[in-house]
């Protein structure tokens, strides 16, 4: 179901007036700071008051401080073009945002303020953002789009996975950072396969183009059943075998539906070109990913990782972001003039 | 244009950084401030959009 998306005037700061606004200017704003900040550690010149190991701490603040506010920013303001809902704005607004950004300062100084009162305060963020989510989605009967809430809840277990390990209660630090990696890749791979082919196929038609992107088929469908297998064994079995043969089968088939969506004819859009590359990035990482179990001496571990996470959610992040705040303020999308 | 090309560039330097223990460190830094200088720019050129009302 695709509703008509209803605005009620609000009066009160246009920052608080679509979900997208707090959460894509916390995730561009963390962004830069806690790289700053792991730079920093990494060279010897700084550190922080935190229960979590330098490199857990990196690991944790870019999935769950900055790609989960940018999922935020994108959810809160998809949802009521989906539903027909009211958005999300004003008072709960700021609380939600409110409650993100505690939850970088508690992780920050979790050394000081304790490790479970610090979790808490994070881990408040994803359970408020999952309730908001599955009352739209259950409220607007959009079953469709129910693997949100389905999502967001699997990011609340992998965060709670990393804040168990420097708790002291569990070794399940590395599992919670895969787990919510593969939860972005997935969502990625979900979400990029309804807008790439669509903002490519609306562009392409303004243009007369008389090659389209292959609509979603059961290919489609296929290739995210394998992304989901392989990230799922991946998860459970990082070092096996069988979950890098999964990953590299999920990876080459990732690419054959980026092909199928004809990326090349954007080259003249860099706001349509770069979800492309982003989700080659994604299909790289997980090649590379799966290389890297299958041949851990020639493939660092780092590499995928870094592949999926810089170049995959990164790139598609600043891709998203950048071409929904154009949209949603009035700004012209179109980075460049038609060939 | 600029930050879809400073991106792939950060993402690029970071994932070749562990072919090479040599620039392994002097990469991985090279990365990070690419990344901080993509979201600056970011910030820079969308962040006032946010604050203000669209058309």
């Amino acid at each position: 179901m695709h509703g008509i998306p209803r605005y009620r005037g609000f009066s009160g700061p246009a920052l608080f007036s679509q979900g997208f606004r707090p959460f894509f200017l916390g995730a561009g704003v963390w962004a830069v700071l806690a790289v700053s900040i792991w730079l920093l550690i990494v060279r010897g010149d700084a550190s922080l008051p935190t229960i979590f190991p330098p490199t857990r701490w990196h690991a944790h603040e870019m999935l769950f401080g900055f790609a989960t506010a940018a999922m935020a920013g994108f959810v809160l303001t998809a949802i009521p073009n989906w539903t027909g809902r009211m958005p999300l704005q004003g008072a709960p607004l700021i609380v939600l945002s409110g409650v993100w950004l505690l939850g970088r300062a508690a992780m920050a100084t979790s050394a000081l303020i304790g490790g479970l009162l610090a979790a808490l305060i994070d881990l408040s963020f994803l359970l408020i953002l999952f309730s908001v989510v599955l009352r739209e989605i259950v409220a607007g009967r959009n079953w469709r789009h129910f693997p949100l809430p389905v999502a967001v809840a699997v990011l609340i277990v992998a965060n709670a996975l990393t804040q168990l390990e420097p708790n002291g209660l569990a070794q399940s630090g590395a599992l919670g950072e895969r787990l919510g990696l593969a939860t972005f890749i997935l969502l990625i791979s979900l979400v990029g396969g309804r807008i790439i082919p669509s903002f490519t196929r609306n562009w392409l038609a303004k243009r007369g183009s008389d090659v389209m992107p292959t609509p979603l088929n059961r290919f489609d469908v296929g290739t995210i059943i394998l992304v989901l297998a392989g990230l799922g064994l991946w998860v459970a079995s990082p070092d096996a075998q069988f979950a890098g043969v999964a990953l590299v089968v999920a990876g080459l088939f990732s690419f054959a539906r980026l092909l199928r969506w004809r990326g090349w004819r954007t080259r003249y859009e860099p706001i349509l070109w770069i979800l492309h590359l982003g989700y080659a990035w994604v299909a790289i990482g997980l090649l590379l990913v799966g290389c890297a179990a299958l041949f851990p001496v020639a493939i660092p571990y780092p590499v995928g990782i870094h592949a999926v996470a810089v170049g995959g959610i990164g790139t598609m992040t600043l891709a998203v972001m950048t071409r929904a705040i154009r949209g949603h303020t009035g700004r012209a999308w179109q980075l460049a003039p038609s060939p | 244009m600029t930050l879809y090309l400073l991106i792939t560039l950060s993402a690029v330097s970071r994932v070749t950084a562990p072919f090479m223990p040599d620039f392994h460190l002097p990469l991985l830094m090279f990365s990070g401030v690419i990344w901080i200088a993509v979201f600056s720019l970011f910030i820079a050129s969308d962040g006032r959009a946010l604050f203000t009302v669209g058309q």
